[in-house]
């Protein structure tokens, strides 16, 4: 089933990603969402992508929870009236509230784990958009990995002549990191496009002879974005 | 006005606007999860500066309507993939507030290249700007945050920091811009 | 194949051209060698030779310009060149070394069982073939380069342009890749065109020889003698009221120190040496050899795993060892040349009016004197070059390293440079140069510290064994 799920293509995750957050967006009740999470750490979990990462991120989420609690619990103690009641109520509030926001994640997550570069790739010159989109995108997947680097060296560079990262935080005195960077920036683009021009590398080649396949997985997923909607109401009716 | 056509830019034009993108995110990627670990973080995007600046000289080099339109949505959905528990909103949410800042962004430079050619950074920045911290506020608001003072109280600070942080990353972007613009470099990338 | 005839190119926002005029015609098969001071229109000649001038730069070509039999003022046809430029790290677009080799012959559309030979091949040739599933961004700069110099060659253009091509490599790989290079235009009439410092090489190589002087063609044919050294009158060296470390005592000393960038790697191992005021020691070996690594831990950027790096009674990294990296582009920010050399004086807390004096002196030292509020962007290479050693000079530090300070530079800057560094020895100050040019290791060195593979295997005074 992983091969299926990672097979499928962006479009149809995408789909998927919108109808989950949307729904969580408009969804009241904490029951369904509470499942929907569980649902979805637990095809996290089938498919091997439940790793470290999640668990940073979710370490990430729970810094914000200190603020959060002060805003929810004084929010409810307005609310109420009176400390008791406001406490529940914005604990309440803030359990709906991060429920909500872990569903975004963890659909944004599963969405990403799932679909590697060349799958995206795949998909948006299928779709027969213009070539300039596709080799923007695979232009900035490529780059990426070098900024850290490059910001690294420049940093280095500027430390030789007393530049210090806690003094980064008064805006000017991030000149000396971000023009250096910036140029550089510039240099490898020019030098990068000019590569790809000589190696016959432009836009429209990219797209040239791609079609946007449907399988099993975009069936999947398409099924799963329409039974968020359709589920709960269904269990509503059978239920009573 | 003049509009951007993906179709119409060299290889070079498109590499050097997906570079600059990756700078701001690169950028974000770090300073931002590292901001985020603190209080500062929920009133004042210092990372933001950066951004700004980014944003503003990717603006004047692609001088046509779509160039900050297309730049947010890259940004966004790298933020997406990337960082989707960090920053304002979770996961892909965080296209919807980009979107709508950047068209906002490019309606205003457009607009106001002629009436006012260096002045329309701060303009369409400033105004856009305070989108962000709104779009924020109205997105939590309606996934449960209570709209009490303390929320009040906080989308005020953040709206003022937010003002302040921008203005001070257009004078920067300015700044770069009146030492970089007459290279040869640039004018190679350029469209005036 | 390749006619231009008066080509001239003014880029955009000048008001004087960097080619003027020039007219030559290229056969089939023939190996050139473009040579001339930094900033003399090599590269812009060599653009325009591959038919790539509009992608490449800004400006405006006048004149006639044929490429194989067809008009080309306004760019050259697909597939008909191929270009590595300085920076090869900037070319590489793909995930893997294969991927990278085999991009342009897919784009072509050939068959994948072709392209996957062809690049096969190329690979094996060149010792990477163990490489080929390697991520790009694990490889060492010489790695990076022999890939994407490949990536042109799987393409099999007509003409291929080499800027500086050696820059990162080793002695056997570089002799490799001239073989090949000389195997193709012998055998295919590829027309190789490289753009060198190092004239030995370059003379085993071409047989034709244009040498460009101010974006003038000055001489087309056989190989001239070099130009006389950089003669340009320097002010006398700058720092020499400035106080050095007591006569005798090392400023500068490595006990047995060992460095790793990652866990279980170690890139130096038990560098043991010293370096006394007044001495000049060259680091020499390959790429990946530790010479930067060293650099870096004399300045304190990294800390060592073992050993200890100690510097002389009352001496601090921070305000006492200046380090000048390989890169000035990496660096230059101001607005101004003065602003962008005082920037160390800022960061010490030194006063405005000390600054400005230090600043002065330093720049006209270095020939710079005339230029303090032009643009830093504005300078040559050369030009860049020296400001950026004066931003270290001007601190006065009494330990100066220089990583590869002649990367880049044509033999004048590098004659001024080796000039600046004996001034420097001569008052006292200690030097540490990691360089594999010989030629300069040769002006300017007292000792030769030869690393390989992060260990010591030599230290011998300069003229005792090979540098």
């Amino acid at each position: 089933m992983t091969r299926l799920l990672r097979q499928a293509n962006a479009v149809s995750k995408g789909l998927f990603a919108i109808s989950i957050c949307t729904y969580a967006f408009l969804c009241p009740d904490w029951r369904i969402l509470v499942g929907l999470g569980v649902g979805l750490l637990l095809v996290l979990g089938l498919t091997g992508e439940l790793d470290r990462i999640v668990l940073l991120l979710v370490g990430v989420f729970l810094a914000a929870l200190p603020m959060l609690l002060v805003l929810f619990i004084w929010g409810g103690v307005e609310k109420a009236g009176n400390w008791h009641d406001g406490v529940w109520l914005g604990l309440g509030w803030l359990g709906l509230y991060m429920l909500r926001v872990l569903i975004m994640v963890l659909v944004d997550l599963l969405v990403v784990k799932l679909t590697s570069f060349s799958t995206m790739l795949l998909s948006l010159r299928g779709l027969h958009l213009p070539g300039g989109v596709v080799l923007f995108i695979s232009a900035l997947v490529s780059m990426l990995p070098n900024i850290l680097a490059m910001a690294l060296r420049v940093i280095e560079v500027q430390r030789c002549r007393g530049f210090e990262l806690k003094k980064m935080l008064r805006p000017s005195s991030l000149l000396p990191l971000f023009i250096p960077v910036f140029l550089a920036q510039m240099r490898r683009s020019t030098d990068l496009a000019l590569s790809l021009e000589l190696r016959g590398v432009s836009g429209e080649a990219l797209v040239r002879g791609a079609r946007l396949t449907v399988g099993a997985g975009d069936l999947l997923f398409v099924v799963a974005a329409a039974l968020v909607w359709i589920g709960p109401i269904s269990l509503d009716v059978i239920v009573g | 006005m003049q509009v951007l056509k993906l179709r119409s830019l060299s290889t070079a034009q498109v590499v050097f606007f997906a570079s600059v993108v990756a700078l701001d995110f690169g950028w974000g990627l770090v300073f931002k999860t590292a901001l985020q670990l603190t209080a500062i973080h929920e009133v004042a995007r210092l990372e933001m500066v950066v951004s700004v600046m980014l944003m503003v000289i990717a603006r004047l080099m692609l001088d046509r309507f779509g160039t900050l339109i297309l730049y947010e949505l890259a940004w966004g959905l790298l933020a997406a993939v990337f960082m989707p528990a960090a920053g304002g909103q979770p996961g892909f949410l965080k296209l919807v507030p980009a979107l709508t800042q950047g068209i906002i962004f490019d309606l205003l430079f457009s607009l106001l290249r002629h009436p006012l050619p260096v002045a329309r950074a701060y303009v369409a920045i400033l105004i856009g700007g305070v989108l962000g911290p709104t779009m924020a506020i109205f997105f939590r608001v309606a996934m449960g945050m209570p709209w009490a003072t303390a929320t009040q109280a906080l989308f005020g600070i953040s709206l003022l920091t937010s003002l302040v942080i921008n203005g001070f990353g257009v004078y920067l972007a300015l700044v770069v811009w009146k030492r970089i613009s007459s290279l040869e470099l640039v004018a190679m990338l350029r469209l005036p | 194949m390749i006619t231009l005839d008066a080509v001239s190119f003014l880029p955009a926002g000048a008001d004087q051209p960097i080619l003027h005029d020039v007219s030559l015609t290229i056969g089939r098969g023939e190996r050139i060698g473009i040579v001339g001071p930094s900033g003399s229109g090599k590269s812009t000649l060599g653009y325009h030779l591959c038919g790539v001038h509009r992608l490449a730069l800004a400006g405006v070509t006048s004149g006639a310009l044929t490429l194989d039999g067809r008009d080309a003022l306004a760019g050259g046809q697909p597939g008909f060149a191929g270009l590595v430029g300085q920076n090869p790290e900037a070319q590489l677009f793909c995930r893997t070394v294969l991927d990278e080799v085999l991009l342009g012959p897919r784009m072509r559309g050939e068959a994948e069982a072709v392209c996957q030979g062809k690049a096969g091949a190329l690979l094996a040739r060149h010792g990477l073939g163990a490489k080929a599933e390697d991520k790009v961004t694990s490889l060492s700069l010489g790695q990076k380069q022999l890939t994407a110099i490949l990536s042109m060659l799987a393409i099999e253009p007509k003409v291929l342009l080499l800027d500086e091509p050696t820059s990162y490599l080793d002695t056997a790989t570089a002799d490799r890749l001239f073989a090949h290079l000389d195997e193709l235009s012998r055998s295919r009439g590829w027309i190789v065109c490289v753009i060198e410092h190092d004239r030995t090489r370059l003379a085993g190589f071409a047989d034709r020889f244009l040498t460009m002087a101010e974006g003038r063609l000055v001489a087309d044919g056989p190989l001239g003698p070099p130009p006389a050294p950089f003669t340009r009158p320097l002010g006398p060296a700058p720092n020499t009221r400035f106080a050095a470390g007591s006569a005798g005592e090392p400023l500068l000393c490595f006990d047995a120190v060992s460095f790793g960038y990652a866990k279980g790697v170690s890139n130096v191992t038990e560098i043991d040496f010293a370096v006394g005021p007044g001495e000049c020691v060259a680091l020499v070996g390959p790429n990946g050899s530790g010479k930067s690594t060293v650099l870096r831990l004399a300045k304190g950027l990294a800390k060592p795993g073992s050993g200890q790096v100690r510097l002389g009674r009352g001496l601090g990294q921070f305000a006492d060892v200046g380090l000048m990296l390989q890169n000035p582009e990496e660096q230059i920010f101001a607005h101004t040349v003065a602003a962008e050399c005082g920037y160390w004086l800022v960061n010490q807390g030194v006063a405005a009016a000390e600054r400005e004096e230090r600043v002065q002196c330093v720049l006209a030292a270095l020939g710079l004197g005339g230029k303090l509020n032009r643009s830093p962007f504005s300078l040559s290479f050369g030009e860049k070059r020296r400001l950026c050693l004066a931003s270290i000079l001007v601190g006065a530090p009494s330990i100066l390293c220089l990583d590869e300070p002649t990367t880049g530079l044509d033999d004048a800057n590098m004659a001024a440079m080796a000039d600046m560094i004996r001034r420097e020895t001569a008052a006292g100050k200690a030097v540490l140069v990691a360089s594999h040019e010989d030629a300069f290791v040769h002006m300017v060195a007292t000792r030769v510290v030869r690393l390989e593979a992060g260990r010591k295997v030599g230290d011998h005074p300069m003229g005792e064994g090979t540098a």
